[in-house]
């Protein structure tokens, strides 16, 4: 392996082959490329771009007057609140267990590694329904735990922290499965190389097998939180929704939609897609930080 | 000329393991040595041979000791285990006289390049070198200073900005060097440092290693399983082959008596073929050569021969001797030399039941050399080989 290999998504692809070569060999007859870049772009209109802008459209329909009393709603607010908490606690939960269960899967060999692997997909093969049920069956009044909670006045289910748990069920696999594949494919020599320096195993993580990591832990951080942010089906369940409560952004813009109220969902709905894009400006800013960090020009 | 012969029999190892034995015993009282490994076997879970088996050996203070062996021999495995990198399942590894087998990688102060090279692809070269210093919390300047220094001792200067992925093969194998230099380590650990580099690269390298060396006197181990490299580079070899210690010596010694059928047939491209003690002689096809020690009538030999044991008769020389006639099969001229294939006649020796093709190297400028040609008919003389018992089987 080539250690001076970056990440599988490295912003910069350094080919060394000569261009005219690649031309010669890669050229598409014109109509072909034409057909494949309608076809790109125009699904990417139809089922991205389209629906991202009538959600704006349609909040803004009845004029900025009307968006603005719905954006003002202070349920609105509150759940927005709750979903910001949301994320913000179960991301580095996940970051750090994801981090953990990647190691433990890339750079051990154990009974019931593949077992292990099987059930860190699990969240992703079952629907978030079941998975919020299951919280149910262990936390509700008449679940496993139930009784023990109820002796000592805790709330789970129909509570934040049901929410959160959910969540951090739901979105458990993004990271680990980011880092994995990676860990896998660097191999241990440079950790072996920290360790013959008189690096402890902790400054050998922090300093040599973090950075490698970094555009893994920052994709899966940021899968992580949109899926955090956007729950729904698991949440749902065990949400209970106590207005003012335990009712995160996206079951706000659900009941909304419920009742009629098509100006405050799809106000509630823009509030969402701008938390995403925030995201998304958020990565932009930290990538283009790395990058930064390592000079222009090297392999990120 | 008994000597020259490289007749070591099995009985004749077991002799040299006891006195390998006497070595190490010897280093530990006087210590002469900087590292010494004892007895260690390590076995993989699922592996059903061990990678390293009882393996021994002594590395002088200030010298290069060479691991030779084909790939799978353990070699690398040894080094990982002087390293502290694997544990292994018995044994001792000594380092300026202690017991250092428990002690973690990190506090045996050895230094280790990969044939990977093993930079950080994250840091500077500068930050690659300033590792080692930067964990032990050296101040920032003494670092900068010591970095310089080194980055000059590979020739790098001026590089420290750069990073690993602009670099070429053997500029960041360089840098690794000065990476495991840094913090002054008790002995180098190669392992197959120039593998991963081009042929020229490779020579260039194992010439500045030479130069390195004499400039630091550091203790230094390389593994490799190019022959020409640890016969070049090295004081000492120890061949190994499926994980055990099969000779340990000068690279002269190992060249010129072989201790064991492997090392004859590794060591030096020797081509092996079948002979026969009668008659108080040992018989290789149509040669005659004094028999091994330890050996009765009728035993079975192995007799690993390599072009230059074998000399061309001058056509002038009259009534000559145990010198059997044979047709050019091949020649080939490289570099310096000539190599011929020669494929015997089969003469009298009833018992030959194929034809015995035999290796000749001749100088390109011996006259000889020069005049012939394929379908010629010379005659040869078998000056040495190495020879062993054939074990019963």
């Amino acid at each position: 392996m080539n250690p001076a290999r970056s990440s599988p998504r490295s912003k910069m692809p350094r080919s060394k082959m000569p261009h005219e070569t690649q031309r010669e060999v890669q050229r598409d007859p014109g109509l072909l490329r034409g057909v494949l870049l309608a076809t790109a772009l125009g699904f990417l209109g139809l089922f991205v771009l389209l629906p991202l802008g009538a959600v704006f459209v349609q909040a803004l329909g009845k004029g900025f007057a009307h968006y603005f009393e719905a954006i003002s709603d202070p349920k609105l607010h509150e759940s927005a609140l709750l979903t910001l908490l949301v994320a913000a606690i179960v991301v580095p939960i996940n970051l750090v267990l994801g981090v953990g269960a990647a190691w433990l899967i890339a750079r051990f060999e154990f009974r019931g590694k593949r077992l292990l692997v099987a059930l860190v997909d699990l969240p992703f093969s079952v629907s978030p329904v079941i998975a919020g049920l299951v919280f149910i069956l262990l936390f509700g009044r008449r679940g496993l735990f139930g009784p023990l909670l109820a002796a000592r006045d805790t709330q789970i289910v129909f509570a934040v922290p049901g929410i959160v748990l959910a969540t951090l069920f739901v979105t458990f696999p993004f990271v680990a499965r980011e880092l994995i594949p990676l860990l896998e494919a660097q191999g241990v020599a440079e950790e072996e190389a920290a360790l013959t320096l008189g690096a402890s195993g902790f400054q050998m993580f922090r300093r040599v097998t973090l950075p490698k990591l970094r555009w893994g832990l920052l994709y899966g951080a940021i899968l992580c939180n949109a899926r955090a942010m956007g729950e729904f089906g698991a949440v749902s369940v065990v949400s209970g929704h106590v207005r003012g409560r335990t009712v995160t952004l996206p079951l706000h813009v659900e009941i909304l939609y419920d009742e009629y109220d098509f100006t405050g969902a799809f106000a509630a709905a823009s509030v969402l897609t701008l938390l995403a894009l925030a995201t998304l400006v958020a990565k932009k800013l930290l990538a283009w930080q790395l990058v930064r960090g390592r000079r222009a020009g090297g392999a990120a | 000329m008994n000597a020259l012969l490289g007749a070591l029999t099995f009985a004749g190892a077991t002799d040299e393991a006891r006195a390998k034995a006497r070595t190490t015993e010897r280093w530990r009282d006087e210590s002469h040595g900087e590292l010494a490994v004892e007895d260690v076997t390590k076995r993989y879970p699922r592996g059903e041979a061990p990678a390293v088996e009882g393996a021994s050996f002594v590395a002088a203070r200030g010298g290069v000791t060479s691991l030779l062996g084909p790939s799978g021999s353990g070699k690398s495995t040894l080094l990982r285990i002087i390293a502290g990198l694997e544990i292994p399942d018995a044994g001792t590894v000594l380092l300026g006289g202690d017991d250092v087998t428990d002690l973690p990688a990190q506090r045996r102060g050895v230094g280790f390049v990969f044939q990977s090279y093993a930079l950080f692809p994250t840091m500077s070269v500068h930050d690659n070198v300033a590792f080692g210093l930067s964990i032990r919390g050296v101040p920032k300047r003494v670092i900068d200073e010591r970095v310089r220094e080194l980055l000059a001792r590979v020739q790098l200067g001026g590089y420290g900005r750069r990073f690993p992925a602009e670099l070429s093969g053997g500029e960041r194998q360089r840098v690794a060097f000065a990476r495991a230099l840094a913090v002054e380590p008790r002995v180098l650990l190669l392992d197959e440092p120039f593998g991963a580099l081009d042929a020229r690269v490779r020579v260039e390298l194992r010439a500045w290693l030479r130069t390195l060396h004499r400039e630091t006197q550091l203790t230094t181990i390389l593994v490799t399983h190019d022959q020409e490299e640890a016969l070049e580079v090295s004081d000492r070899l120890v061949v190994m082959s499926r994980g055990r210690v099969e000779q340990t010596g000068t690279p002269e010694e190992v060249y010129a008596r072989p201790a064991t059928p492997f090392v004859a047939s590794f060591v030096g491209g020797a081509v092996e073929l079948a002979g026969v003690v009668r008659r108080g002689q040992a018989e290789i096809g149509p040669f005659r050569l004094p028999p091994p020690r330890h050996v009765a009538e009728g035993d079975g030999l192995r007799a690993f021969v390599r072009g230059h044991d074998v000399e061309l008769v001058s056509p002038d020389e009259s009534s000559p001797e145990n010198a059997p006639t044979g047709r050019i099969e091949s020649r080939l001229a490289i570099g310096p030399s000539v190599r011929l294939t020669v494929r015997l006649d089969r003469g009298p020796a009833k018992d030959a039941k194929r034809d015995v093709e035999i290796p000749v190297t001749v100088s390109r400028d011996s006259p000889l050399a020069s005049a012939l040609a394929r379908g010629d008919v010379v005659r040869l003389r078998l000056r040495r080989a190495a020879l062993f018992a054939r074990e019963a089987s």
